[in-house]
């Protein structure tokens, strides 16, 4: 890198002054804030060189460079009465984070995944967090000798009929069922779910009771495996910004058939990391070709029709993204985690 | 499941593969498989007959053995409280590779134990890495020749851990079931293990009460055996049971016991002459009823608890485990065996009410084919014949109703369009064939009968996973999605994200909190209202008992636990905002006398806590909406004085808004826009010991900027610099410029001191003036 002479720092300046003049509203505006005047911003990287020159030139630069960033932040200062923005602290590396918020990590991640379904297709539905054994249990073909029913894993609520408890429910695929069923949806349909799901589990670095899933139901004439991967391919290569692969495993769902559990290639190596294991893939989740029982459940004739259901952890997904290490920090809400995102 | 690959090659002779191999191919073809451990005895270590048996002359509990260990004698200080003159049992001499109590792997030394020297020593079964019993040595059979190596006797092994799933764990609970479907997948044969194929006689002074079609009894076989000697089990069984972590008993449990692990089926042997009668039954316990099992535990029996009875009083719990009185020791001469089926419920709650679980529960837990009861009753009896001298008197036996062998129809053309691959009808034919079905291909639709043990084949969906699982899943090409049409997101999801942007913008943070309330809150004034919480009848924690009927408590909590960031000097971060579901009593929808409706709640602390900036909230989102600004919520004052009040010291406002409600309202169409972008973000984590900040005020000349004064605090401060924040500048009028920084101290793993601070503290600023000749402001 060259060292920075006071031609190019004013160069710099009416670089940014020109860029200044093209904003057009107060998003604009923050845009410009950001690339030029943020704590990763233009000036201040510059600015940081400033060490690194020869004791000569040092003090001629300072004195330029600080007469570069006043000039810039009353600039600033102008355009933002101009748009009616409140304007963030500018002067020194002040925190971006001034005036502008945060979204949840949660928030961004689902977001992401409602950009990239819509644009292959899928319609989101949502459904009730609190829903009862028929919808949550029995239409997935989940008898009730299962042991998925047990008390330890499903959260129950009191004020039902026995033969019909209220529950938290255990996941989104309940949502499927209810999507499908009251709309009197036939297929073709592709719909996705994101949604808060509940399991009694103890809480650890891995684990939670209240967290987040995805679920995505496609049924038509001829909806195959080979579809199926092709979807989870592009989802994850979308979310994460990289090229993955999908391989399957053989697994068991009640409500699958086939199931399997889907891995993709590591984004984090090429040959084996800690994150998966060396083995150079990661567990993403599990799904499967929907089970002729919850088909008929639906009212779909599992003999003209087929397709494919998955149901994935979106705070494991969020955690691959944003390399975050431990599923407790998306609920303590500390301030130190929810201003990163 | 722990699967011995010595066991594996001995079913499956043509097996060339390794166990990294096989646990590759299992995974990748059926169940998730990992090595889970080895067992490797040292070579040194050999077998040692006890000659004499001394009390060491220093030490009570201590005691002197001298062996002949085949190549001369020994005398070895031992502890184990078992030993006795004439036993064979394992020595290892100095230099060979024992396992300690943590697990971890010593080389024997030659050591003096109070005195006395000890040449090495005598080991139990958990110091050669044989399982966790550690109550005395391990005591050989009588015909293990002295002086042989004890690994040639229980050979190197592989352990695999196999995560069974529950749709096969019918058939695949057992070495036997592994090696089948190892023989599916790899195409080499099975040895299968040899049962007698007798007749036998029945026991005309016998009875066995179990119907036939019993619901929770699908299958009994109660085999009278004389002439048995209890002793010692071979070697070679006994290494079999090690490699899957049991311990062996005597030569009858552990007979037992290997046909539970090598075929899947449990099955149990009473002593019969201490039965109290010739009236066999299985049947639900009567309220009184009480047993005792072999763990010595004396247990009241419920109408939930299946029993075996004898003259019908109860001998054990069925299928869980075996009664005390009718244990088999060494008196015993005569058995009864049983082997049955019992109904998967019926052992489960059985299992659960005893608070009792055993190997053989497990089992039947996940239903064991009702045809393997005849199977592992004859390999049972074969066995004990061998190995204890046992011979029959005779059986009596309520066979499983065999139901004729149904068959199941399959399109062949199914499985490729399924999969969305080319599968062939050759494929497909193979695939079934390998997997022991009969296929009969005559007609367009094929007719295919699955064999006995695969009880989880049902359907043609059944068939398809089987066939492509052995096809491959990873031979289908992925087919890119489609993108022509594209799907829609419904308009109060499209409402929430447009105020969510909305409050971004005007520097909200968004929080998420559990569905919980928390009793543990600390109340903030909120008036109690008459809506009824909904209770969880097993909630997380007690305190997590309701779910909530508003999100402001817990986000005021979420104030709380901030109250150090939100409270910074110049800060800009005082607003948190919550969309979320809160739930009550009531009718609104899907389950009936529920509601559930989504809630905004947002708060503003500190210099934004006023009525006005909650106003103008309401203001911006009512604009968005189209909805007057006094329709969409309502605004509170945390009261000072209130529990939570006193805690925070923060003015607090809140904004409650019934969001479903607002939706409703809503004129026009939300816009929103979805965007999506690859992480820049990176995660970091932050310490969880509190900063200590301190502020510094500095004057320089108009050459150093600020970002030379920032690198030479980091620098100087290094890892314990968590921060450095400037919030304040201005000229002074002598031409100088005066900057405020404060610096977050913090370390990783530790509450810094105030006397560390001041130190770190004071370097910076010397190192300032040194580096850029700043001066502290005066």
């Amino acid at each position: 890198m060259t060292a920075l002479t006071v031609d190019q720092l004013a160069q710099i300046k009416s670089d940014a002054l020109a860029s200044l003049k093209k904003v057009a509203d107060a998003a604009g505006l923050e845009e410009w804030r950001v690339e030029y005047m943020g704590r990763k911003g233009v000036i201040p990287q510059l600015l940081r060189g400033i060490k690194d020159l020869p004791e000569t030139t040092r003090a001629a630069m300072g004195t330029a460079a600080n007469e570069t960033r006043s000039e810039l932040t009353a600039a600033y200062e102008q355009a933002a009465t101009q748009f009616g923005a409140v304007t963030q602290r500018v002067s020194g590396t002040g925190k971006q984070e001034a005036v502008v918020g945060h979204l949840h990590a949660i928030t961004e991640t689902i977001r992401s995944i409602q950009t990239i379904m819509t644009g292959i297709g899928f319609t989101m539905v949502e459904g009730p967090l609190l829903e009862d054994t028929q919808h949550d249990f029995d239409n997935l073909n989940i008898g009730p000798e299962h042991p998925a029913r047990a008390e330890t894993d499903t959260f129950y609520v009191s004020g039902g009929p026995p033969e019909n408890r209220r529950v938290l429910r255990t996941s989104t695929s309940s949502v499927q069922v209810r999507a499908v069923q009251e709309l009197k949806r036939q297929p073709p349909f592709k719909i996705f779910s994101p949604g808060r799901t509940f399991r009694n589990e103890k809480v650890d670095a891995r684990h939670h009771h209240t967290f987040h899933q995805l679920e995505l139901l496609s049924v038509g004439e001829d909806v195959t495996v080979a579809d199926f991967k092709g979807v989870i391919e592009t989802l994850f290569s979308e979310l994460f910004g990289t090229d993955v692969k999908a391989r399957l495993r053989p697994h068991y769902f009640p409500f699958t058939e086939p199931s399997f559990e889907a891995d993709l290639t590591c984004i984090f190596c090429d040959d084996g990391c800690r994150v998966c294991k060396g083995t150079g893939w990661i567990e993403i989740g599990g799904a499967g070709m929907v089970h002729p029982l919850v088909l008929e459940k639906m009212d779909i004739d599992p003999q003209r029709y087929q397709g494919f259901a998955l149901g994935y952890g979106i705070e494991r997904m969020a955690m691959l993204k944003y390399g975050i290490d431990d599923v407790r920090l998306f609920l303590d809400n500390d301030m130190r985690f929810l201003r990163q995102f | 499941m722990h699967i011995s690959y010595n066991w594996l090659k001995e079913l499956l002779p043509d097996l060339t593969q390794s166990p990294t191999e096989i646990a590759e191919v299992l995974t990748m073809g059926l169940f998730e498989t990992e090595i889970a451990t080895t067992i490797a005895i040292d070579p040194l270590t050999t077998v040692a007959k006890i000659k004499k048996v001394e009390p060491h002359p220093n030490a009570d509990r201590l005691r002197l053995a001298t062996i002949d260990t085949g190549a001369g004698e020994e005398t070895i200080v031992c502890g184990a409280p078992n030993i006795a003159e004439g036993q064979l049992v394992p020595f290892s001499p100095p230099g060979a590779t024992v396992r300690d109590e943590d697990g971890s792997n010593f080389k024997l030394k030659a050591v003096t134990i109070r005195g006395v020297d000890s040449p090495g020593m005598l080991n139990s079964p958990r110091e050669l890495g044989l399982g966790d019993w550690h109550g005395g040595i391990y005591v050989l059979p009588d015909d293990v020749p002295v002086g042989s190596r004890l690994n040639e006797h229980i050979p190197d092994d592989v352990v695999l851990e196999v995560e069974l799933t529950p749709n096969r764990a019918h058939d695949c609970y057992s070495h036997r079931g592994i090696a089948r479907e190892l023989s599916a997948l790899l195409g080499v044969d099975v040895v299968e293990p040899a049962g007698t194929s007798e007749q036998y006689a029945d026991l005309p002074q016998w009875q066995l009460e179990v119907p036939a079609d019993d619901h929770d009894t699908r299958a009994y076989f109660g085999t009278l055996l004389e002439g048995v000697t209890v002793g010692s089990s071979p070697m070679w069984l006994q290494a079999r049971l090690w490699s899957v972590g049991a311990r062996p008993i005597n030569n009858v449990v552990d007979v037992t016991n290997l046909v539970m692990f090598e075929m899947g089926g449990p099955t149990h042997a009473f002593d019969a002459d201490k039965l109290p009668g010739q009236t066999i039954n299985s049947r639900r316990a009567k309220k009184g009823e009480t047993v005792t099992t072999l763990d010595g535990q004396t247990h009241k029996l419920t109408d939930e608890s299946l029993v075996i009875t004898s003259n019908d009083e109860p001998v054990a719990l069925a299928g869980v485990m075996g009664g005390a009185t009718t244990e088999v020791d060494e008196t015993s001469s005569r058995l009864f065996l049983e082997v049955a089926n019992f109904y998967p419920y019926t052992v489960y709650r059985s299992s659960l009410v005893h608070g009792l679980m055993s190997e053989g529960s497990q089992r039947w837990v996940k239903d064991v084919p009702t045809t393997l009861a005849g199977e592992a009753s004859d390999r049972t009896i074969a066995l004990l014949s061998e190995v204890t001298g046992a011979n029959v008197i005779g059986q009596i036996a309520q066979p499983a109703t065999q139901a004729g062998p149904t068959s199941i129809s399959l399109d062949p053309e199914r499985p490729a369009n399924v999969a969305g691959l080319a599968v062939t009808r050759e494929q497909v034919k193979d695939t079934l064939l390998r997997q022991r079905c009969q296929v009969d291909d005559s007609t367009d639709t094929w007719q295919i009968t699955p064999p006995a043990d695969r009880i989880d084949l049902t359907g043609q969906h059944d068939l398809v996973e089987d066939v492509l699982r052995l096809v491959g899943y990873n031979t289908i090409e992925p087919v890119a999605p489609s993108r022509e049409k594209l799907g829609t997101i419904p308009s109060d999801v499209q409402w929430r994200e447009v105020i969510r942007n909305l409050l971004r913008d005007d520097g909200f943070t968004e929080a998420v909190n559990v569905s919980f309330e928390d009793s543990r809150i600390p109340d903030s004034g909120i008036e109690a209202s008459e809506v009824e919480a909904l209770v969880v009848e097993n909630p997380a924690a007690p305190e997590l008992a309701g779910l909530r009927t508003s999100i402001e408590p817990t986000l005021l909590n979420t104030v709380l636990g901030n109250r150090a960031e939100l409270s910074k000097k110049g800060t800009t971060e005082q607003a948190l905002f919550e969309f979320g579901k809160v739930f009550s009593s009531g009718d609104n929808g899907s389950v009936a006398g529920v509601r559930e409706q989504e809630q905004l709640v947002c708060v503003l602390v500190g210099s934004r806590a006023t009525v006005s900036e909650g106003q103008a909230v309401l203001a911006r989102i009512g604009e968005a909406m189209g909805v007057a600004a006094e329709q969409v919520g309502t605004l509170r004052e945390v009261p000072r004085d209130s529990g939570l009040g006193k805690k925070a010291r923060l003015p607090i406002q809140t904004v409650v808004i019934d969001f479903d409600a607002l939706v409703a309202t809503a004129s026009g169409e939300p816009d929103y826009r979805t965007s999506h972008a690859p992480a820049e973000v990176t995660y970091e984590p932050f310490s969880k010991y509190p900063a200590v900040y301190r502020d510094v005020s500095l004057v320089v000349s108009d050459t150093v900027t600020i970002e030379q004064m920032q690198e030479s605090i980091t620098r100087t401060g290094g890892e314990l610099v968590a921060d450095v924040d400037l919030f304040d500048e201005y000229a002074d009028t002598d031409g100088r410029q005066s900057y405020g920084f404060r610096i977050a101290y913090q370390a990783a793993d530790r509450t810094l001191t105030g006397k560390e601070v001041a130190k770190i503290h004071n370097q910076i600023v010397q190192q300032l003036h040194h580096d850029l000749g700043v001066d502290l402001r005066e």
